[in-house]
């Protein structure tokens, strides 16, 4: 099952500068998993300790919040769009 | 409407007055307004710029720090002049806003926004906005706005990447909702590597303002969500923000975990400028005649004024403002930081 993922710019440089990624996953927490083999410097940046979902890291699957869903177990089918929402310290002042 | 028809004072305004939405009505309630923006740097500044001349009555600034020449390519309001003249960037904007807009109040505040002032800052503000460079400054609003009702909209930029939420305490999700903790330290990108657009600064900037109108004249529609911007690959979204019913710390639990901090001095490394604050909260405020008259034979490059003290000591280059506080460049060690001010400054 292809799932695209959007890459925001806070993680792009983890992930070769893509802003997109393509992967086979049919759960979200097996989606972050695979993100993460794929480009070990995202390590620590989307699962906890456990394999849930970290406190500091939102996730969208065609917009809709995984946390009104399953959260880590929320299911995936083939052309969803996963957003990936982190914190942004940023400023710039 | 035709100009002539205002009533002496709100002639200025007259091209968003004749916006019917916003009206008259709406620019009283403007007029009326006291609205505390934290941090003048790249957003704040275009924040602070909209909403004088937007004719916000009373407009608070805070900020910590000065100006430096790599400002200039993304920050209103600021010149060569002004880092000539050794100005915190507080007083700097104050001084140009006035000139834009001389009828209404700008309050400019050199001060470290954290636990031991932001309540007595926020006091009667009916609108808190983010510029901010730091998570815990922003948890720290999120805090004090949840704490005392008062609406607060987040913003942050980075590379070509825009995100801001509108915060209405006890109808909408926090910031802690959002985000209950914060990214371990260096897991995020900082603006040494990232880099920064000025384009998606003026964005997030407009949008901050756009939501200040709105919030200011209970007129129009909120940001309803999370909106995010990539002006690079022309990605725009807003999406909803789930609130899990009472997990939050802050709005369910009340809990204000950096409202309620305590603690001696405390060191900050400044974002991308190889510079460590130094904050002594509570301290009693420094005579800057008296320290130069201290510094004079030990140090170089000295230069003084009511705002600010600058010189040069072994190397690094020492700001130091009346309320104790420094900002010592040439390090990012903060211990090394802690020495330099209790050798120099004070302990
Ligand atoms: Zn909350």
């Amino acid at each position: 099952m292809p799932v695209t993922v959007r890459i925001p710019v806070p993680l792009r440089q983890a992930v070769e500068g893509l802003s997109e990624v393509t992967l086979e996953a049919t759960q979200v927490s097996a989606l972050l998993q695979a993100l993460e083999e794929r480009f070990p410097a995202l390590a620590g940046r989307l699962r906890d300790g456990s394999g849930g979902l970290p406190r500091f890291l939102r996730v969208y699957v065609n917009g809709q919040d995984v946390q009104l869903v399953r959260g880590a177990e929320t299911p995936l089918a083939d052309g969803d769009v996963v957003s990936l929402l982190p914190p942004l310290a940023g400023g710039y002042t | 409407m035709n100009e002539e028809r205002l009533e002496p004072g709100l002639e200025r305004y007259a091209r968003q007055i004749l916006f019917s939405e916003f009206g008259v009505e709406g620019q009283r309630a403007l007029l009326g307004a006291r609205v505390v923006l934290v941090g003048v740097g790249a957003l704040g500044s275009h924040i602070a710029d909209s909403l004088v001349r937007a004719g916000v009555g009373h407009l608070v600034l805070a900020d910590r720090d000065y100006i430096e020449l790599n400002n200039l390519q993304r920050q209103a309001l600021y010149d060569e002049d002004d880092i000539a003249q050794g100005l915190p960037k507080a007083e700097a904007a104050a001084r140009k806003l006035r000139r834009i807009n001389s009828t209404v109040t700008v309050e400019p505040r050199v001060m470290d926004v954290n636990y031991s002032n932001v309540e007595a800052l926020v006091q009667g503000a009916d609108l808190v906005l983010d510029g901010t460079d730091n998570f815990e400054a922003r948890y720290l609003l999120n805090d004090v706005c949840v704490k005392h009702g008062i609406p607060w909209v987040y913003g942050g930029v980075l590379g070509s990447y825009g995100i801001t939420m509108t915060i209405l305490p006890g109808r909408t999700p926090c910031l802690r909702c959002l985000f209950p903790e914060m990214p371990p330290p260096g897991t995020t990108p900082t603006c040494d590597v990232a880099g920064i657009l000025g384009p998606v600064v003026k964005i997030i900037g407009a949008l901050e303002a756009a939501e200040a109108l709105k919030l200011l004249t209970g007129r129009g529609r909120l940001n309803p969500g999370l909106t995010t911007i990539d002006i690079w690959q022309y990605h725009l979204e807003t999406v909803p923000v789930a609130r899990v019913e009472g997990a939050c710390p802050t709005c369910a639990g009340r809990r204000f975990d950096f409202l309620e901090a305590t603690g001696g001095t405390k060191t900050t490394t400044l974002c991308g400028r190889n510079a460590v604050q130094v904050v002594v909260p509570g301290a009693p405020h420094l005579d800057l005649g008296e320290l130069a008259g201290r510094l004079r034979p030990v140090c170089t490059e000295l230069l003084y004024n009511e705002f600010l003290l600058r010189c040069t000591v072994e190397g690094y280059e020492l700001t130091v403002f009346p309320d104790a506080r420094a900002i010592i460049k040439g390090t990012q060690d903060e211990a090394l930081a802690k020495t330099l001010y209790a050798r120099f400054i004070g302990s």
